[in-house]
């Protein structure tokens, strides 16, 4: 019996790998603390290259939800990590896809409170909302690229994995983001001063 | 990239890697989800499945071209009728008129049925109420797998929507309104009067 005994084992020294494991042996608890484990940086990741709170939050779950149902097809010889981000990518490509498809979109208050207050205080909101601007102005390969590397931090090859695009792309992608994120941000600067 | 070129984006860096707060509820409702699914691996056998059709794909495809044909002589046939017996009872399974007890004269409750299990919102606009996504929020079914709201409408024809999570969707059980404006996905329900 693996049930007792996952009871006995300090859940939290166990890497995802096992975790995954324990979850194939039919203990659901260990999915639980996956999802917690990983739960922030996916719900991070989407709502910064979304820009919005509802929709990220829907394509973080649809892609815990198909990482449960795929979870017999995960290799443990790369990260949980690469192989969840691989999949919450291509939530989040098909989300903006969609989104593009729509002609007219409700957007309620409650979705731009979502995005302005995460909980800081009311000077800094005012620079984080000129920030998220920005990067939603950036090309969306450069955006997911930028945000894996630099939010994430993701290495270029782990970064290849999830992205199926290649090392010297996306150490392109990441430094045209990030010239193009000061051109925004100086403009930005420069109206103030 | 230099390191003193990204220096300038420190700042930013550090803004956008602040934590976004975890819903509770929202959590809850995603763990749900999961415990509704199957456990993984159960079809697993670790070994490479070898696909097996259970229909051949000639066959699948003749069948999909034969149901498409079928399907357009049946819209033309239905399309062809008198307006009159396009009641919402007739043409959608789910969304339906629904007399209520001691309901005012001229008015019929209809009952809206959405079916989205993962969704954490959905709310029923149209025009009985002005296409206000706040106006009239959706309730979960005790299985938690669609949303529903009982409304009173007059007889006549309605155009209605469902706001998903922010997006809007047509009733899949209904018919499509012929005269979207702006191309939003929006169906149509025809209320006959209150039965007794």
């Amino acid at each position: 019996m693996t049930l007792p005994a996952f009871a006995r084992v300090d859940a939290g020294s166990m890497t995802d790998a096992m975790l995954v494991r324990r979850v194939l042996d039919g203990d659901p608890r260990a999915f639980t603390m996956l999802v917690d484990r990983h739960l922030q940086p996916c719900l991070r990741f989407a709502t910064r290259m979304l820009g919005s709170r509802h929709d990220a939050e829907d394509v973080t779950q649809e892609a815990l939800l198909r990482a449960y149902r795929a979870l017999a097809a995960y290799d443990p010889a790369g990260g949980f990590r690469t192989w969840l981000f691989a999949i919450l990518v291509n939530r989040c490509r098909t989300s903006l896809l969609q989104r593009s498809r729509y002609v007219r979109r409700v957007v309620t208050d409650e979705d731009m409170m979502h995005n302005a207050v995460s909980g800081d205080d009311a000077g800094s909101t005012e620079l984080r909302i000129e920030i998220e601007r920005a990067v939603a102005m950036l090309d969306s390969d450069q955006r997911e690229a930028f945000l894996l590397k630099h939010v994430e931090q993701l290495g270029y090859e782990e970064m290849a994995a999830v992205t199926g695009a290649g090392v010297s792309a996306l150490k392109m992608r990441v430094k045209r983001a990030c010239e193009r994120l000061r051109d925004l941000l100086g403009e930005v600067n420069d109206v103030r001063s | 990239m230099s390191d003193r070129e990204l220096q300038s984006l420190d700042g930013v860096i550090t803004q956008l890697r602040a934590p976004v707060p975890v819903r509770a509820e929202w959590r809850a409702g995603l763990l749900r989800g999961v415990a509704m699914l199957p456990p993984p691996g159960t079809m697993s056998t670790g070994m490479p499945v070898e696909r097996r059709w259970r229909v051949r794909p000639v066959a699948a495809v003749a069948a999909g071209l034969a149901c498409a044909v079928a399907g357009a002589a049946l819209t033309a046939l239905l399309l062809g009728r008198p307006q009159r017996a396009a009641t919402s009872d007739a043409l959608t399974s789910l969304t339906a008129t629904m007399p209520l007890p001691g309901e005012p004269i001229g008015r019929s409750t209809v009952r809206f049925l959405y079916v989205a299990p993962y969704a954490s919102r959905v709310a029923l606009v149209g025009d009985f109420n002005g296409w206000n996504p706040a106006a009239m929020p959706m309730r979960r079914s005790p299985d938690g797998r669609a949303w529903l709201i009982d409304v009173p409408l007059v007889p006549g024809r309605h155009v209605y929507s469902f706001v998903v999570d922010g997006d809007l969707a047509a009733d899949p059980a209904a018919p499509r309104a012929g005269d979207d404006d702006f191309g939003v996905p929006s169906s149509v329900v025809l209320v006959t009067g209150a039965k007794t």
